[in-house]
């Protein structure tokens, strides 16, 4: 019995991911909310690119971050945004935070830091107001950016 | 009695490390199902865009390059020009002259002289593929006055130039050849502005009067 609890453990820490080493977690976001109605209105960063110039464009949205920490109330821990890769290339989205979190620019396939610092409630909220820039060349239809949030604790 | 209970505490101890690895499994499968969510955002495609302007033109709030919108202007620009007598049919070229603004919408140089007709397009698409826009003109076989002659449209032709350009003109010289005729192809993304100072050829030796004609020009983009 043991033994096969072991195996079933070695396969399950052979499936977390390689950063559960550093003890990272997925954040209940759900309770976010896009204040824009879909899809977001792009517009063209430059109106006539010059050659060789990517044809960017930018869309502005407001999103209210409602990041649920209970579990990790009391902890010290690092909460990053994050944004997989995509396959119609690059995309970079800044914002503004009013905090606790923080602003930041993130780009599609990274992860960029939003707090730093001891979990002392069970929620955090913030307002990101985020300026999401696209290659306009290579969104050729409606392209839906999935945002998560992840936690590094801290060691206590 | 005291044999049970060493039993009992052998059997606890060997069931212990089971206890402690179950919790941690699950911990384990806590920390993993979490509750993740995502917000999504969903980004719209670049709008399409067409613009083409022969001879006048408006453009809203301020110049293209500075954020200025194109508006539709409906105005038909006249081309003339007056065959002194003498000179009717002698094949002397005789330029004709334009009406409408020089100055170009993109960021408001004098691209133009007066008395040439400035041509403007470009067309942007959401794509990476290297698609072209057409421009067409399409005119009469024929100028025709009030009294039925005609004079053929084959007589009128035209230079190309720009001020400030030194190249090849997006929109070259070419003459009309009457029905439908393409004048240039346009990369996407690319502005694209030529002056087309206007001539007739006085070869004809039609009857005195006025002659009209209209050439209509259209951008046909993917």
């Amino acid at each position: 019995m043991s033994r096969n609890l072991l195996a079933l453990l070695l396969s399950i820490a052979c499936a977390m991911p390689a950063t559960a080493d550093a003890q990272t977690f997925p954040v209940d976001d759900s309770a976010s909310q896009v204040l824009q109605s879909a899809p977001l209105k792009m517009r063209w960063d430059s109106l006539v690119p010059r050659p060789g110039q990517a044809a960017t464009m930018s869309g502005e949205v407001v999103v209210q971050v409602r990041l649920d920490v209970s579990a990790w109330r009391g902890r010290r821990g690092r909460i990053y945004h994050k944004l997989p890769a995509l396959p119609s290339g690059p995309v970079t989205v800044r914002w503004s935070a009013n905090g606790p979190l923080l602003p930041g620019t993130l780009r599609d396939g990274e992860r960029t830091l939003v707090y730093s610092g001891p979990i002392a409630s069970n929620r955090l909220e913030d307002t990101f107001r985020m300026t999401i820039q696209a290659d306009g060349e290579r969104v050729l239809r409606p392209q839906d950016l999935v945002f998560s949030f992840e936690i590094e604790l801290e060691s206590p | 009695m005291e044999s049970r209970l060493a039993h009992v505490a052998a059997s606890r101890r060997a069931s212990l490390p089971v206890i402690r690895m179950a919790l941690l499994i699950a911990v384990l499968v806590a920390a993993m199902s979490g509750n993740a969510h995502a917000y999504t955002v969903t980004i719209g495609i670049g709008t399409k865009a067409a613009y083409l302007r022969i001879g006048d033109g408006t453009i809203a709030g301020g110049n293209y390059n500075a954020g200025g919108t194109p508006v539709d202007n409906t105005t038909v620009n006249l081309v003339s020009a007056t065959v002194p007598a003498a000179a009717v049919g002698n094949a002397t070229v005789q330029n004709m002259t334009g009406t409408g603004r020089v100055t170009s919408d993109f960021d408001g140089f004098a691209f133009c002289n007066a008395g040439q007709v400035y041509i403007g397009a470009f067309f942007r698409l959401p794509t990476t593929v290297n698609q072209s826009a057409t421009l067409r003109v399409t005119t009469p076989a024929n100028l025709t006055s009030a009294g039925g002659d005609t004079i053929p449209i084959t007589q009128i032709s035209w230079t190309s130039s720009g001020n400030g350009d030194a190249g090849v003109q997006p929109f070259p010289a070419g003459a009309f050849t009457g029905g439908t005729q393409t004048l240039a192809t346009l990369l996407r993304n690319t502005w694209a502005e030529s002056c087309h100072s206007f001539r007739y050829a006085n070869a004809a030796i039609p009857a005195a009067g006025t002659y009209n004609a209209r050439a209509t020009y259209t951008l046909a983009t993917p």
